[in-house]
């Protein structure tokens, strides 16, 4: 390839001008919009912790709620010790012959 | 919307920036968008990359404008920032571009080629370019632009242009005749 058939390309592609009005269109509303994003600070932690407070709020509904629908497992684990406690007091009771 | 800033000047337009008038910055924005898409349209290869770039751009020059002297005009200075720009772009994007695919192109140059078709083999050449080479192709070239200007925008000296320029022919050449051969 030599000189002349480079310039003759660039002069072709020179003839095509890009169409940009698709682009340009709305373009300053976009642009606006960015900078008032950008020019709002940042959200405060506290105020996150406030968002959030229906969620935690729900925890511990939901966790209220768990614990009052399964009273089995701890009451039985209760009873359990305390059964456990009594068997012990009546064979120390039997093995020594004191009387309760 | 724009009429109450119709007779004001640019810099009137820049002062109102700085107090705070952001309508003001969206007139000036209007007024040197076409310039400003002109430069980046030569390297984006879609509307949304070509609106990414432009917006980079008016971000950047809405961030500087309290260091804007007025010793060149606005247009100048927003046509610097966008080469910078369009160069950062070129270089983040390297890889991409070079995975362009010919299929669909014209392969050569022949005398009697379209317009379309040596814009397009030439795009598909350039973008095998390094984005130095690329951007002093596009500006002295397809931008003609002196090579003065060409260093104005870029930063670079006269002669480093030349030589830059030098070389990005000597390797669009060699790509163009490999696409030939191939």
């Amino acid at each position: 390839m030599n000189d002349d058939q480079l310039k003759k390309l660039f002069q072709a592609a020179r003839e095509v001008k890009p169409d940009t009005a698709r682009a340009e269109y709305g373009f300053e509303t976009r642009l606006l919009a960015r900078l008032r994003a950008d020019h709002e600070p940042a959200t405060p932690w506290h105020a996150v912790v406030w968002k959030l407070m229906p969620m935690f709020a729900a925890i511990v509904l939901a966790l209220g709620v768990w614990t009052a629908i399964e009273p089995g497992a701890s009451s039985s684990d209760l009873q359990s010790a305390l059964t456990g406690d009594r068997d012990d007091k009546t064979l120390v009771s039997y093995l020594t012959g004191e009387t309760q | 919307m724009s009429a109450q800033f119709d007779e004001s000047t640019d810099e009137r337009l820049i002062q109102s920036t700085l107090a705070g008038d952001d309508e003001a910055f969206a007139e000036l924005v209007r007024r040197h968008k076409r310039k400003i898409f002109g430069i980046a349209a030569r390297f984006a290869r879609n509307d949304a990359e070509l609106s990414d770039i432009c917006q980079e751009v008016f971000v950047k020059a809405y961030q500087k404008l309290k260091s804007f002297r007025g010793d060149a005009p606005f247009e100048h200075w927003v046509s610097r920032i966008a080469v910078h720009s369009c160069y950062d772009f070129l270089r983040a994007t390297r890889h991409d571009r070079e995975n362009v695919s010919l299929d669909g192109i014209e392969i050569g140059v022949q005398p009697d080629m379209s317009a379309r078709h040596a814009s397009e083999l030439l795009h598909w050449a350039m973008a095998r370019l390094s984005a130095d080479e690329r951007l002093v192709i596009t500006l002295l070239e397809l931008e003609e632009r002196s090579v003065r200007e060409t260093a104005e925008l870029t930063g670079w000296s006269e002669a480093n242009v030349k030589v830059r320029a030098f070389r990005a022919r000597q390797a669009l050449k060699k790509i163009l005749e490999a696409s030939h051969e191939r």
